[in-house]
């Protein structure tokens, strides 16, 4: 009786929870001007939601987010308090390799030494993004979406919808 | 870098002030390129060098405001928001002060393993921009960590734990302008061409 009750009222707070994210991200959709960052061209909501959760998550890529999202948080996450002021980027690619780059012009030391099979170390100066596609491209590989440690910057975004690659995790809010 | 863990080993046996004027070694070392970057683009570095100051009289008495701290975190340089070419190095210098700082507050020798990667990264990103390719290669990695820069800067380091090991428990005023002479003479960690 008493476990019924404990998880009944567990079960109202996760409904509680989902409700707040759905109307939270519903309000952004509707009345915030985020159109600098929002495509139309994400007809299921995936880019739209993304926005929402990032902003409520501190614009940092986290659980939920899929692999790459996962896996870029993971990365950065070797690179101690340098975390806050580097990108890393997880580019996925149709071809099924993924390109691992930074906002540096390369991958620091700890973040090299975790990289698995399948995955390759770009190198370049730029947004963390811009570099992950470029590089797919000249590696004659088709990229498909790019996750990011951190917020997807606006520029990013519109880079990444001109490429017709997906954003596969949070974008930075703009202030308004 | 190279050596890394060994010199940890090394300095993890030398008393806090030591270790301490380790660190400050270090930072010295780095922080030509924060002053260029900071010339070059108008980014602020003052709380970097009244850390800097506050620091070197800890040496001798205290530690660091940790408010200090806090406003050098908040302004440490973002490398998606600055393009130039030290940005990274000046990012390095400003998180190696922070944990200076933080070094001086709680005496773990964390912060100088810390410290040591970052010292390492400098180089290893300085190293790799002189090569430049589409992507890394276990080979070319090789090749920055046997690079003469790298193999130079775990000599230095080695040395200022000998040259630290022969000071005074207590630094007095003359330990202080020794070691200030050599803060002020050594070469600087990245050779500034641009």
């Amino acid at each position: 009786m008493a476990q019924n009750t404990v998880l009944d009222g567990l079960n109202r707070i996760t409904q509680g929870i989902n409700d707040f994210v759905k109307t939270y991200v519903n309000e952004i959709d509707s009345n915030i001007p985020f159109s600098g960052v929002s495509s139309p061209s994400a007809s299921n909501g995936t880019e739209k939601a993304a926005v929402g959760l990032g902003f409520l998550a501190g614009f940092a890529a986290g659980d939920g987010e899929g692999a790459a999202g996962s896996r870029a948080g993971e990365l950065a996450n070797a690179m101690g308090k340098t975390k806050d002021f580097v990108t890393i980027a997880v580019t996925e690619t149709k071809e099924g390799l993924n390109i691992i780059s930074s906002s540096e012009n390369a991958l620091r030391p700890a973040v090299r030494a975790l990289l698995g099979s399948g995955e390759v170390a770009a190198t370049g100066a730029g947004h963390a993004e811009v570099t992950g596609v470029n590089t797919a491209k000249q590696m004659g590989l088709t990229p498909t979406g790019v996750a990011a440690s951190r917020g997807i910057c606006p520029s990013c975004a519109q880079f990444l919808r001109d490429a017709g690659v997906a954003a596969l995790s949070a974008l930075k809010a703009v202030p308004f | 870098m190279i050596g890394e863990e060994k010199s940890v080993v090394s300095i993890a046996s030398l008393s806090p002030k030591r270790q301490l004027a380790f660190a400050l070694l270090a930072f010295e070392r780095m922080l030509p390129s924060l002053i260029a970057f900071s010339k070059d683009t108008g980014f602020d570095d003052s709380c970097y060098l009244r850390s800097k100051d506050a620091a070197w009289t800890a040496l001798q008495d205290g530690a660091v405001d940790q408010a200090l701290n806090e406003a050098c975190m908040r302004s440490a340089p973002d490398t998606e928001e600055f393009s130039h070419p030290l940005t990274s190095y000046a990012l390095n210098a400003a998180l190696v002060m922070s944990d200076i700082v933080e070094f001086t507050l709680d005496e773990k020798v964390d912060h100088i393993a810390y410290i040591l990667t970052l010292v390492g990264d400098s180089l290893h990103l300085y190293l790799s921009s002189l090569e430049p390719s589409v992507v890394s290669s276990p080979e070319k990695d090789r090749r920055i960590a046997r690079h003469p820069l790298m193999e130079q800067e775990q000599r230095r380091e080695e040395e200022d734990i000998k040259f630290l090991s022969g000071l005074p428990d207590q630094f007095d005023k003359n330990a202080i302008s020794a070691l200030k002479a050599r803060a002020t003479t050594q070469a600087p960690l990245l050779p500034l061409t641009h």
